[in-house]
């Protein structure tokens, strides 16, 4: 664990991480090569660190402020209208991050590890998802544009194969490609995360081809529900929406309250005293694995009943930005990887609004940075107590 | 609690009955390889170059009809039984090693009068048929060329296999020497070896060179100072897109590539240590994630033409390129590889050296125990940011010529993809090991870039030749990434120390870092 | 060849193999004689094609790609060189990076092009972003270049284009040509259609941020306010884009009628229609009209209008190419309008080589520049009646006879609706 996250973290005070983090920019005089003897050097660096002080403390308030200004910059270019069509769109999109970094986030508190590989698992599951709804001669296809009953069955159907499909590959790329390398430096199984990445990416590559591949699963559901001035929702919407939610819900319940759950709680907090108290760490990780996957896969095939579509590399972006989500909600927080989601998507798409979609992943990528370099502990920091 | 600062790897369990020979056994094993596959190429060369052309010199149909007469006949006979024992010795070195038996002796000095023998034959049968010339068996010999491709080759393979069965200890005690003794010449002639193919030259000045030099830079700060950066080919892209906006018509400005590659190295090394100055202090998978996200924007303000600089998604096109001495580079691209080995040679001397200053020693201390190297009065943020800004500015000086030689620059030359390529290389070759980074660098670019892009072309050829249309519809361009992954998986897994392991990493993962002072094993080699 | 036959035995295969060059040249032999037939040509000369063949582009570039081959198929077969034969090369311009065409690697092609000497002309690039990267490549080394598809003007015509230096593409003589009219032509066209045909007067328009895409959206533009309509919005989205509801929620806040997608297929022509409601029409140029955006649109795929090269499946003159294309390939050749292009520029380009050895007492020129030289000048003066009509270049090397037809979907393909001409002024004219 590295000490400084380690700091911000066992001290969850944000007064006792800010400390160590200053002391660390090097920016604190401590009289290398007489740096500090100069009395313009000392002023301009107390007014750098007075400045990174300040980012760092108020980091929430300045980023709800920004938020806020871009909805006043959305409703002065289109009013109520664009303003909820927006929110929707950023839930929708928010939605989608959350299911995906709820995998970063879980997978993080528990073996310390950026899972670089869970974005592609996500694009895995889409092409699951893809081939069991043809997989009986599109029987499956017909039964959910049938009729309310026959969509419901269908879901039934396709979400719980689709993700035990996607847990099961969550599994084996955590025995294959993480088990080994667990007590080595934290960045020897960041290396070979990002070659799982990579394989998985050229598998896909391989197997489906360049191009996106129309999944089809757009015409399952269709209409509108209901409309709230001149905004439109439609069932998909709320679909993606209330999946999100509802199995975040599930997975808060899971660990709090099953053994298993809490046997992740466990040996997120300290792996060797859970193998003394009888949990079997290797198994828990593995479960861990297997749901942080699942999720993905419920977000792939959201994402692809949304936007119709699913694509060999869309798991690279999206895994990025699913981890920026989670580094704002703090790593390791399930309920601030999925609060960050929604967060995620509503600047994404209000930030896509305003100065144009182009930069939207320049944006999340700057926040990114941001974070890392100012507020690594993100914006809640980490409740060591849901952390799983 | 664990910590980060040393490096990259887990202890490796090391074969118990070769002990402490450092990178000496992995160079041995390049070399008897190495000279396996050279002989090998030699061979099916004139097959390589030209699949589709008849008259090559060699068919089938040629084999058939001819009938063995003369001592030309005998000399090839010969010629044949030497190559066949020196392709297959590795095969042979490989049985003995499993089974683990030391090699006899009399192997290799069979294998040595072997060589010996085919490198004269070669020599005769080459000048025979050059004095008899019959019909021009190798084609037409332009002025700067000495002799055919693939006569090259095969004398190069025979050497090689003479130093490696003849001086194997020689190999194993000195085997930078060894290695620079061999590679550089084998560097130097390789345009002239294979000038009938523009194709590998284009690919040894544009991936070879280019991503030996970026594989160096990003060593300084993976393996010298232990930073992992994911980001690497932002600092490529910086210097390639400084020198493009320089010397192309994008915006009238023609600035000599002389100047342009100090120029790029600067303007890389200033974003470098722009960029580590507030993210430096983050160590490990965070850093490698905020580098990550730096690779990320730098190729999207590129893509989104940023104050109309850049060009958008096309990027900046009809680069210059220089004209030196009467010899126009775009022409003739072998002059873009010399001045690129060049270039590789003084950078490689630049890295030992600075490896074995105190600035070196300083990251060797960083990488083991950051707080302990605070604590010695190492100014740490200092020494990482140097370690940034030199790594960077190394990717500066291939950014610039890289657009020169293909002469445009897009967003896409730099995306994540180039940055993992990059980070393979390394980890293949051996983190930390300048000569581990270089042989990986000519494996890794040699299957990717050109085996890869070539094998569509003869699997066509191939498919049409023996009527398998479905040959010629395999892309294996798309076999990239899954060799990028297998390469990271597997190297990480099996062997993290790469090919060829850095000696100082190998005391630091054996001893943990404790026993022997690394900063003397560093000052000796 | 006696020595080498010699001492070719069964074992010396190893040896001699790797003794032997790859060697004999392969450019066409010099010892011309006086007469000016062709029976007596001798040698290979080589004729290529760059296109993007796989990932996005995959439905575009293989048509002409296939079709071009067959030209040079029918060549060789009608003995159309007399004693020479021709080479064809296929080269392709996409990469798995970019999933479609990259300019880089176009460059890289011509290169490795330019330095084979028996190498006089290629039929290519499909996009125009290669195209920028290519020409003075081609220009440098004066290897013919033309293209069947590219429609950007700033190519050709200087001042046109503010996002193309148009001088500093040709370093070297102008070996440029195209067999398709330009984006000013279409920008008319299309805003024509927008607003005289189906009247609308609000649009929003998305580029894909490439040479073509955002040429195609500036004319547009510019000729919609010209024609009386205003242009609510605009966004300029890179063709890695997947999601475009934030876009699509501000073009209907704005009451577009109708959105505008200057781009290709490859860079989410349909990916942008399957996501936008079916009411609003989606208008484009030629870079939407093939099968990918008719699979990616999926149910939305009606309600799209675009134009694109003019359609040559009903001339009588393009009959016969449309039966050899489908014995050959069991294909129709109807996916791309653009399949007789890449048919009538190979075409074109072996009439010019052809005119070059007749000239030159039925012989290749001995010096490979030369060559070139000839051909791109035999090329400027070119008058061949291919299957799409006369194919024949201005000094600027553009298709003497531009227009664009009118495609909708219909039944899941694209059919042609009609054929529209611009005149000099601008003015635009249904021809049929």
């Amino acid at each position: 664990m590295s000490d400084e996250t380690a700091a911000g973290r066992s001290g969850a005070a944000a007064g006792v991480a800010q400390g160590a983090l200053v002391d660390q920019l090097g920016l604190s005089p401590r009289g290398h090569r007489g740096a500090a003897t100069n009395p313009a050097m000392v002023q301009t660096l107390a007014a750098l660190r007075r400045l990174y002080l300040l980012i760092q403390q108020r980091f929430p308030w300045i980023l709800l402020g920004a938020i806020g200004a871009a909805a006043v910059g959305v409703y002065r270019n289109g009013g109520w209208t664009l303003m909820g069509q927006q929110i929707k769109n950023a839930l929708v999109l928010g939605g989608i991050y959350a299911l995906v970094a709820v995998g970063y986030t879980m997978v993080y508190g528990i073996i310390e590890l950026i899972n670089f590989a869970h974005g592609d698992v996500f694009t895995l599951s889409g092409f699951y998802a893809y081939l069991i709804a043809g997989f009986f001669g599109g029987a499956l296809g017909s039964l959910a544009t049938g009729g309310g009953l026959g969509l419901v069955a269908a879901l039934v159907i396709l979400f719980p194969i689709t993700m035990a499909f996607a847990g099961l590959t969550g599994m084996v790329i955590e025995r294959v490609a993480y088990r080994r390398l667990r007590d080595a430096p934290r960045v020897a199984p960041l290396i070979t995360a990002i070659g799982a990445s990579f394989f998985l990416e050229g598998l896909m590559l391989l197997v489906f081809g360049a191009d996106n591949k129309p999944t089809g699963l757009s015409t399952w559901i269709t209409g509108h529900a209901f409309t709230i001035g001149n905004v439109t929702v439609d069932w998909k919407d709320l679909l993606v929406v209330g999946m999100a939610i509802g199995l975040m819900i599930a997975l808060g319940a899971f660990v709090r309250i099953t053994k298993l759950g809490k046997a992740m709680r466990a040996t997120a907090q300290d792996r060797n005293a859970s193998l003394l108290s009888g949990i079997n760490v290797n198994r828990t990780i593995s479960a861990t694995f297997f749901i942080g996957s699942a999720l993905a896969a419920a977000g792939a095939i959201v994402y692809s009943m949304y936007f119709n579509l699913i694509q060999w590399s869309l798991g690279y972006r999206l895994g990025i930005i699913a981890f920026t989500a989670a580094v704002l909600g703090g790593i390791g927080n399930i309920v601030g990887a999925g609060i960050g989601g929604f967060i995620i998507g509503i600047i994404y798409v209000f930030g896509g609004s305003l100065a144009g979609g182009e930069w939207s992943d320049a944006l999340i990528f700057a926040i990114l940075v941001i974070i890392l370099t100012f507020r690594p502990v993100g914006l809640f920091g980490v409740d060591v107590t849901t952390r799983a | 609690m664990r910590r980060l600062g040393r490096g990259l790897l887990r202890p490796a369990s090391e074969p118990a009955e070769r002990p402490a020979r450092g990178s000496g056994t992995g160079t041995f094993w390049i070399f008897s390889i190495g000279s396996s596959l050279v002989l090998l190429m030699g061979w099916l060369l004139p097959w390589f170059v030209q699949p589709t052309s008849s008259g090559v010199g060699f068919s089938p149909m040629d084999v058939v009809t001819s009938s063995p007469t003369g001592i030309g006949t005998l000399c090839v006979y010969v010629l044949a039984v030497t190559m066949v024992m020196l392709v297959i010795a590795p095969v042979a070195e490989l049985v003995y090693r499993m089974r683990k038996q030391p090699v006899p002796m009399r192997f290799d000095r069979v294998r040595v009068v072997a060589a010996a023998v085919g490198l004269l034959l070669t020599v005769v049968v080459f000048l025979l048929t050059r004095i008899i010339q019959e019909e021009p068996l190798f084609g037409p010999i332009r002025a700067h060329t000495i002799t055919d491709s693939a006569v090259w080759l095969t004398m190069f393979g025979y050497i090689m296999a003479a130093v490696a069965y003849g001086a194997r200890d020689w190999v194993s005690r000195r085997p930078t020497v060894a290695f620079a003794a061999l590679g550089l010449p084998f560097g130097l002639l390789l345009p002239l070896m294979f000038h009938q193919a523009p194709n590998f030259i284009y690919w040894a000045a544009a991936s070879l060179a280019i991503y030996t030099l970026l594989a160096l830079g990003l060593n300084v700060v993976v393996g010298f100072a232990g930073l992992l950066d994911l980001g690497y080919a932002a600092f490529f892209a910086i210097g390639a897109y400084t020198c493009a906006s320089l010397a192309s018509p994008k915006h009238s400005i023609h600035l000599p590539l002389w100047v342009l590659i100090f120029l790029g190295a600067a303007v890389a090394s200033m974003f470098g240590a722009l960029l580590g100055a507030p993210t430096l202090r983050l160590r490990g998978d965070y850093l490698a994630i905020v580098t990550l996200g730096f690779g990320e924007i730098i190729p999207d303000l590129a893509t989104n033409n940023v104050g109309n600089l850049t060009g958008g998604p096309d990027g900046i096109s009809s680069i210059d390129q220089p004209i030196l001495f009467g010899i126009h580079f775009g022409i003739n691209k072998e002059w873009y590889y010399w001045a690129l080995f060049v270039l590789v040679i003084v950078v490689v001397i630049l890295l030992r050296n600075l490896e074995r200053s105190r600035v070196g020693r300083a990251w060797v201390a960083l990488r083991e125990d950051e707080v302990a190297a605070a604590a010695t009065g190492i100014n740490t943020t200092a020494t990482k940011l140097l370690a940034f800004a030199i790594g960077a500015s190394i990717s500066g000086l291939a950014g610039a010529f890289y657009g020169s030689i293909v002469t445009i620059v897009s967003p896409d030359d730099f995306a994540f993809a180039v940055s993992v390529s990059i980070l393979s290389i390394i980890v293949l070759g051996g983190i930390g090991n300048i000569t581990g980074v270089i042989v990986g660098s000519f494996v890794l670019t040699l299957v990717i870039f050109w085996v890869l892009p070539n094998l569509n072309e003869w699997s066509g050829t191939l498919g049409q030749t023996i009527n398998v249309p479905s040959l010629s519809n395999i892309d294996y361009s798309k076999y990239t990434y899954i060799i990028y992954g297998i390469a990271l998986v597997a190297m990480m897994l099996l062997r993290p120390g790469g090919l060829l392991p850095s000696r100082a990493r190998q005391i630091e993962l054996k001893s943990g870092g404790e026993e022997e002072s690394l900063a003397a094993v560093q000052g000796r080699a | 060849m006696i020595l080498t036959k010699r001492l070719l035995p069964i074992f010396g295969v190893v040896g001699i193999a790797a003794l032997s060059a790859c060697g004999t040249s392969s450019a066409p032999s010099s010892s011309g004689s006086g007469s000016g037939s062709l029976a007596s040509c001798q040698g290979t000369i080589t004729v290529a094609s760059d296109l993007p063949l796989t990932g996005g582009d995959a439905t575009d570039g293989p048509p002409v790609e296939k079709a071009a081959h067959l030209a040079v198929t029918q060549a060789n077969a009608n003995k159309a060189l007399g004693g020479c034969t021709l080479k064809y090369t296929s080269k392709d311009d996409a990469t798995v990076l970019k999933n479609g065409h990259d300019p880089a690697q176009g460059a890289a092609n011509i290169t490795a092009l330019s330095s084979d000497q028996s190498v006089v002309g290629v039929v290519g690039p499909f996009n125009s972003s290669v195209a920028v990267a290519e020409i003075p490549v081609a220009s440098q080394n004066h290897l013919a270049l033309i293209s069947p598809s590219n429609t950007n003007p700033g190519l050709t015509q200087a001042g046109t284009n503010p996002d193309v230096n148009t001088a500093s593409l040709y370093p070297g003589p102008h070996t440029y040509f195209r067999t398709i009219g330009t984006d000013i032509t279409q920008g008319q066209i299309l805003s024509f259609v927008a607003t005289q045909e189906l009247k609308f007067t609000k649009a929003y328009v998305i580029d894909d941020q490439e040479t073509y895409g955002r040429g195609l959206a500036t004319f547009f533009k510019k000729y919609f306010v010209q024609d009386g309509g205003t242009v609510v919005g605009s966004a300029s989205l890179p063709g890695s884009t997947k999601q475009f509801q934030t876009q699509i929620s501000d073009a209907q806040s704005k009451g577009a009628q109708v959105i505008f997608f200057g781009g290709t297929s490859g860079n989410g022509c349909g990916v942008i229609r399957s996501q936008m409601p079916a009411s609003v029409p989606l208008l484009g140029g030629d870079g939407c009209q093939d099968d990918k955006f008719i699979t990616d649109a999926g149910t939305n795929a009606v309600g799209a209008e675009v134009t694109s090269a003019p359609d040559a499946s009903k001339l009588p003159t393009a009959t016969q190419f449309y039966t050899d294309f489908k014995s050959t390939y069991n294909e129709d050749g109807t996916e791309s309008p653009y399949t007789p292009y890449g048919f009538d520029a190979m075409n074109g380009l072996i009439s010019a080589i052809k005119s070059v050895l007749l000239a030159n007492g039925g012989q290749p020129p001995s010096d490979a520049q030369t060559f070139r030289d000839d051909v791109v000048q035999q090329l400027h003066s070119l008058n061949y009646s291919g299957a799409t009509g006369t194919v024949a270049f201005d000094t600027n090397g553009d298709t003497t006879h531009a227009g664009f037809s009118l495609y909708t979907i219909n039944g899941s393909k694209w059919m042609p609706k009609e054929l529209l001409t611009a005149d000099a002024t601008g003015k635009v004219t249904v021809a049929s």
